[in-house]
C-alpha cells in the first residue's frame, strides 16, 4: 500500500496547487457571475450554492454577444488583435529561436541572457518605456526624422491598431522564442542529416523535418501567450487609450473597477474562459495525437 | 449599438424584475419603503439622494456614536487612507513633528477600490479621504463615524456654502478638502489662444475637432464626467439625470467622437497636454493647476489653456472623514482640523494644485504670487464657482447602472 502511493504522493504539491489557485478562484468567479451585489457597497456578494445562482445577467450578457453588439464588437477586435500579435511573434520568435538552437555557438549563451533580460523588467514597465520612445518628440520619431523617413512626427501613440498590436508583439514575444528554443533544441542533429543525405535540400528538410517536428512547440508557445494576451487590458491602456482599440480585458476591468454590475465583469470572465476552454481543447487534442502518432526520436 | 435597442438590456432586467440584484437584500426593501414615504430619490441605505434643491442631513445611529468631547489625542500612529499623491508630504511631516506622532499614508485608486478594502474590515485605517459619491454609502454603512466638532476649530475657516454643504448639512460626518472644476484644456499652439472660448457653446469644441487633431483629443476616464460632457454639449445641464434617452444620446455623442479622432480616454491629461501628446482634452482644474511643472524644458507656461464657463462650471468638492473603526480617532480628527488651517492650506495647494475652500485664501492672490501661471488662472475655483456650478451627484442603483451599460457601449469602440 505504501509503496503504491509513493509515486502518485510526488503529484500532490502540484494538485494542491492546482486546486488552490486554479479551481477554487475559478468557482469564485461563478459564484460572483450568478450571484448578487451589495446594494450599499457595490461588493460582489459570491452565491456559493448552485441552486441559488441567477441566470438573468449572464443571460444578457450572452446577448450582448451577438453580432452587432458591444460586447461582441469587442471579443471580435480581441481575437482579431491576438491573431495577428501571435503571428507577428511567430515570424519574429521562430527565426530567433531557430537560430538560437541550430547555428548559435559562441554567442548562444550570451543570446539567451539577452532573451532573459527582458523578464526581469515587468510587462508594465516595458510598456510605459515604449510610451517615451513613442511620443511625438521620443526617440522613435527624432531617429526617423533624423534619417528623413519621415518629415513630421508619427503619432505612434494615437488610438492606432497597429501600435496596439506591434505593442503586444514586443510585450509577449519573449515568452514565445523560449519554449520554441527548448523544443528546437531537442530536435537530434541525426535526423535532419538523415533528411540532407536522402536528398532533400536545407529549406526542403526544414518543411519537412524541422517543421513539423517543432509543431508540438510553436502550439504549446503560442498557447502560453494567447493566453495572457486574451486578458490583457494594459497594453491598450498605456499604448492607445481609445475605445477604438479596447479589448475584452478593458470591458471585465470597467465592470470590476467600479459600479453596481461586478456580476457582468465576471460573466464577462467566464464567457472568455469558456471561448479559450475550446482553443485549448483543440490544442490538447493535437498534442495528445501528436505523441500518439509520432515516433519517439 | 444603443442599449435601448437592446432586446434585453441589464437596466430593463433590474427595473423589471424589480431591481433583483438588490431586491435579495433587506437593504433594498428599506429603501423602497423610504423612497415611496418621502417621494424622492433615495440612495443607498435609506438615504436621500442629495441635490443642490435638497440638501441632506445624513442620518445618526445609536450604535454609532460621536467620540467624547475634550479627550487629549492618542499616540498613534495614524493611518491615513487617501488618494494617491492627494496631500503634501511637507504637510503630513508638519503634524507628526507638531503633534509628536507617526503617520502611515496608504493610497488608493479609486473610491471602489477604497470601499472594498474598507469594508474587509482588516484595514485598521483612521482616516478616509471620501467623494461626494461615496460619503452617503459610507455613512449607511457605519463606516465613517460622526464628528465632534468640539475637536474642529478651524471648520470656520472653510467657505460659508460649505460649512454646512447640501451633501452633509451640519458637517456631521466630513469635512471639506479640496475643490475643483472640470472644463477643458487645450494646447494655445495648436489650437490658439482662445481654444474652445471662440465656439458659442465651447464644450462643442470636441464635436468640431477636425480629422488632423485625430489623436490628439481626450475626454477623462470618468463616466460621469465624460458622459457630463456630452451632455453640455446638448445643453443639458442636468448632469444627473436617469433619463435612458437623454444619457444613451450622451453616449452616441461620445461614441461619435470615437469615431472622427479616436478619442482617448484617461486621466493623464496634465501631462499628456503637456509634453503634446495631446491637444485637447477636459480636465480638472487641480490637473491643469500644475501641468505647467511638466512642460519639457524651454517650453513656456503660455502654451497651455484652461477653459471653464465663467458661471455654471461642473464642480466637486472631495472631502475627509474619520472611520468607525480609527484606533486613534482624537488624533484624526486633529488632522481633519490640520489641514483646515489657512497655512496647510496654502502649502497643500501648492503641491497639489487642488484649492481648498478656505476663506482666507484669496484667488487672486494665489495668481499673483506665482502659485499658478496667469494664462492658467481660470483653474482657481471661487466660492461663487461652487454655489453657482453644476455637481455630478449620487444616482440610484438603476440610474448607476443605466450610466455605466451607456459608458460600456462607449468604451466598446
Amino acid at each position: 500500500m505504501g509503496r503504491r502511493l509513493f509515486w502518485p504522493s510526488f503529484a500532490f504539491p502540484g494538485a494542491a496547487w492546482l486546486v488552490v489557485l486554479f479551481l477554487v478562484p475559478t468557482y469564485a468567479v461563478l459564484a460572483v457571475a450568478f450571484g448578487r451585489v451589495d446594494p450599499i457597497f457595490n461588493n460582489p456578494v459570491p452565491v456559493w450554492e448552485p441552486w441559488h445562482w441567477q441566470f438573468q445577467t449572464m443571460r444578457s450578457v450572452l446577448d450582448e454577444l451577438r453580432p452587432g453588439h458591444p460586447f461582441w464588437t469587442v471579443y471580435a477586435r480581441t481575437f482579431a488583435y491576438v491573431a495577428i500579435a501571435l503571428a507577428g511573434c511567430l515570424a519574429i520568435g521562430y527565426p530567433v529561436a531557430y537560430y538560437l538552437a541550430r547555428h548559435a555557438t559562441r554567442t548562444k549563451a550570451f543570446l539567451l541572457v539577452l532573451l532573459i533580460i527582458p523578464f526581469w523588467v515587468s510587462y508594465l514597465m516595458r510598456m510605459l518605456a515604449w510610451v517615451g520612445l513613442l511620443l511625438p518628440d521620443g526617440l522613435v520619431n527624432r531617429t526617423l526624422m533624423d534619417v528623413g523617413i519621415l518629415s513630421q512626427p508619427h503619432g505612434w501613440l494615437d488610438g492606432q491598431s497597429s501600435s496596439v498590436i506591434l505593442a503586444l508583439i514586443y510585450g509577449y514575444v519573449p515568452y514565445l522564442i523560449l519554449p520554441l528554443y527548448a523544443t528546437l533544441d531537442r530536435i537530434e542533429r541525426h535526423v535532419l542529416e538523415a533528411g540532407r543525405d536522402l536528398g532533400a535540400s536545407p529549406f526542403s528538410t526544414f518543411v519537412h523535418v524541422t517543421l513539423p517536428l517543432s509543431r508540438n512547440g510553436i502550439l504549446a508557445a503560442s498557447v502560453l501567450i494567447a493566453l495572457p494576451m486574451f486578458g490583457d487590458y494594459y497594453t491598450n491602456d498605456v499604448i492607445s487609450g481609445s475605445p477604438q482599440t479596447s479589448m475584452i480585458g478593458n470591458q471585465i476591468n470597467l465592470f470590476f473597477q467600479g459600479g453596481p454590475q461586478r456580476t457582468v465583469g465576471a460573466a464577462l470572465v467566464i464567457v472568455l474562459s469558456a471561448l479559450l476552454a475550446v482553443l485549448m481543447s483543440y490544442y490538447l487534442w493535437v498534442t495528445v495525437r501528436a505523441s500518439r502518432s509520432e515516433p519517439a526520436l | 449599438m444603443h442599449p435601448r435597442e437592446r432586446t434585453t438590456t441589464r437596466r430593463r432586467f433590474l427595473l423589471a424584475s424589480g431591481g433583483a440584484v438588490a431586491a435579495l437584500s433587506g437593504a433594498d426593501a428599506l429603501l423602497r419603503a423610504a423612497e415611496a414615504l418621502a417621494g424622492e430619490p433615495m440612495g443607498p441605505g435609506g438615504i436621500p439622494l442629495a441635490r443642490r434643491s435638497h440638501p441632506v442631513t445624513l442620518p445618526l445611529y445609536g450604535d454609532n456614536e460621536p467620540i467624547a468631547s475634550g479627550k487629549s489625542p492618542e499616540k498613534g500612529p495614524l493611518q491615513v487612507f487617501n488618494w494617491a499623491e492627494y496631500i503634501n508630504p511637507k504637510v503630513v511631516r508638519q503634524f507628526e513633528r507638531d503633534h509628536g506622532v507617526q503617520v502611515t499614508v496608504t493610497t488608493f485608486e479609486n473610491e471602489e477600490e477604497a470601499l472594498a478594502k474598507l469594508t474587509s474590515g482588516q484595514a485598521g485605517f483612521d482616516v478616509w479621504f471620501a467623494t461626494v459619491e461615496y460619503l452617503s454609502r459610507a455613512v449607511a454603512g457605519k463606516l465613517v463615524q460622526p464628528l465632534d466638532h468640539h475637536y474642529l476649530p478651524n471648520l470656520k475657516n472653510v467657505w460659508a456654502s460649505l460649512e454646512s454643504p447640501f451633501y452633509d448639512v451640519g458637517s456631521r460626518y466630513s469635512v471639506p478638502y479640496t475643490v475643483y472644476t472640470t472644463g477643458i484644456t487645450w494646447r494655445t499652439d495648436k489650437l490658439g489662444a482662445k481654444g474652445p472660448a471662440a465656439l458659442a457653446n465651447p464644450y462643442d469644441i470636441f464635436w468640431h475637432a477636425p480629422s488632423k487633431w485625430t489623436g490628439k483629443v481626450a475626454i477623462i476616464d470618468d463616466e460621469r464626467e465624460a458622459l457630463g460632457l456630452a451632455l453640455l454639449h446638448r445643453h443639458v445641464t442636468d448632469l444627473n439625470t436617469e433619463a435612458p434617452s437623454v444619457v444613451q444620446r450622451a453616449g452616441a455623442d461620445l461614441s461619435q467622437l470615437t469615431k472622427s479622432v479616436h478619442v482617448k480616454t484617461n486621466q493623464t491629461d496634465y501631462t499628456d497636454v503637456a509634453n503634446g501628446a495631446t491637444w485637447l482634452s477636459q480636465a480638472w482644474s487641480g490637473d491643469m493647476a500644475t501641468a505647467w511643472q511638466y512642460l519639457p524644458k524651454g517650453v513656456p507656461a503660455s502654451v497651455l489653456g484652461y477653459w471653464r464657463p465663467p458661471r455654471g462650471a461642473v464642480v466637486g468638492s472631495d472631502m475627509i472623514t474619520v472611520l468607525r473603526g480609527a484606533k486613534n480617532p482624537v488624533l484624526a480628527h486633529a488632522f481633519l482640523d490640520y489641514v483646515l488651517d489657512p497655512k496647510k492650506g496654502l502649502e497643500n495647494f501648492s503641491w497639489l494644485g487642488y484649492m481648498p475652500p478656505l476663506k482666507a485664501i484669496d484667488p487672486e492672490a494665489v495668481v499673483a504670487r506665482g502659485y499658478i501661471p496667469k494664462n492658467l488662472a481660470t483653474t482657481v475655483v471661487r466660492e461663487s464657482d461652487f454655489v453657482h456650478g453644476l455637481s455630478l451627484l449620487p444616482l440610484t442603483t438603476q440610474g448607476q447602472t443605466l450610466w455605466q451599460d451607456t459608458w460600456s457601449t462607449f468604451k466598446a469602440g
